[in-house]
C-alpha cells in the first residue's frame, strides 16, 4: 500500500522576486530556465542544492559544458548563489531565499541576513586546494 | 514576512515533469513563470488574456497563445466555463498552489473529480452506460 503524504514536498517562490529577476529581465535561455526549474525541483531543505553538474546533464539531456555555462549565467544573473567548499573542489550551489526557500519560515530572517554577506562581490577564480 | 511578499508553492514531482517534457519551448516556460505570478489565490487565474500578457511582459502574442494551447492540452491549466461569458482558467494543484499548503491535497482530488465528471459528460450519449 503506497505511503499517504498529506502535503507532496514543495518549495515556496517569492512572487515578487521571481518577476523582477527572472521574468522582467528576459535574458534565460530555455536551457537555463530548465535548469533553474532543476535546481528548485531538486533543492533540498535549506535551501542547498545535493546534485552534481553530471547528474544535472543527464536529467536535462544536455552536455555537461552546456550546464556549465548555464549555471555561470544563472550565477551571473544572482538567482543561484554558491559558497566555497569547506573541503574540496567542488562549489556548494544553492537558492537565494530572496526568491526560493524550502524550510521553516523562522529560519528566514537568518538565512537571508548570511546571504547579505554571500551577495557582495562574487569571486570569479576557482577554490584553491587546501 | 510573507504577508508582504506573497508566495507560491511548487511541487518538486511535477515541475521535473515539466523540465522533462520536450515540448515545453522557451516561450512556453517563461510563460509558465508568467502565469505564476499573476495567479491568485486557490491557483485561479481572472481578468487576463494572452494577449494583455503578451503585452505586459512584451512577449510575442503567438508564442503567448502557443503556450496557453500547450498548458490546457497537458491539463496544467483549464478554462472554466461559469456561464457568465468572463473567461476564467486555473492552474493545475498538482504543479503549484497559492494557498496554504495543506490545501492543496484537497484541491488535487476536487481536480481530478473535474475531470472524471468532464470525461463522463463527453461520453454519456456515446457510449453504452452499464
Amino acid at each position: 500500500m503506497p505511503k499517504r503524504v498529506r502535503v507532496q514536498p514543495y518549495v515556496q517562490i517569492f512572487l515578487t522576486a521571481l518577476e523582477q529577476l527572472v521574468i522582467i529581465p528576459d535574458r534565460l535561455t530555455r536551457t537555463e530556465l530548465r535548469l533553474w526549474l532543476l535546481l528548485i525541483a531538486h533543492c533540498v531543505w535549506g535551501g542547498g542544492i545535493d546534485l552534481s553538474q553530471r547528474e544535472m546533464s543527464d536529467i536535462l539531456g544536455v552536455t555537461e559544458a552546456k550546464v556549465s555555462l548555464a549555471m555561470r549565467t544563472l550565477l551571473d544573473e544572482r538567482i543561484v548563489l554558491r559558497q566555497r567548499p569547506e573541503r574540496g573542489r567542488t562549489w556548494q550551489y544553492h537558492l537565494p531565499t530572496a526568491l526560493v526557500h524550502h524550510g521553516p519560515l523562522a529560519q528566514l530572517g537568518w538565512r537571508q541576513a548570511q546571504e547579505a554577506a554571500l551577495l557582495s562581490p562574487m569571486p570569479t577564480s576557482q577554490p584553491q586546494n587546501v | 514576512m510573507l504577508a508582504e511578499n506573497p508566495t507560491l508553492c511548487v511541487f518538486f514531482e511535477t515541475i521535473g515533469q515539466v523540465i522533462q517534457d520536450a515540448e515545453f519551448k522557451r516561450s512556453t516556460l517563461r510563460f509558465l513563470l508568467i502565469l505564476f505570478v499573476e495567479v491568485e489565490p486557490g491557483n485561479f487565474l481572472t481578468g487576463w488574456s494572452a494577449h494583455g500578457l503578451s503585452r505586459k511582459y512584451a512577449m510575442d502574442y503567438a508564442s503567448a497563445l502557443d503556450a496557453l494551447k500547450l498548458l490546457i492540452r497537458k491539463d496544467w491549466l483549464r478554462q472554466l466555463d461559469n456561464g457568465t461569458g468572463v473567461q476564467r482558467y486555473r492552474l493545475s494543484p498538482y504543479l503549484c498552489w497559492r494557498g496554504r499548503p495543506w490545501k492543496a491535497r484537497i484541491a488535487q482530488k476536487n481536480w481530478d473529480a473535474e475531470a472524471a465528471l468532464a470525461r463522463l459528460s463527453t461520453s454519456w450519449d456515446n457510449e453504452p452506460q452499464t
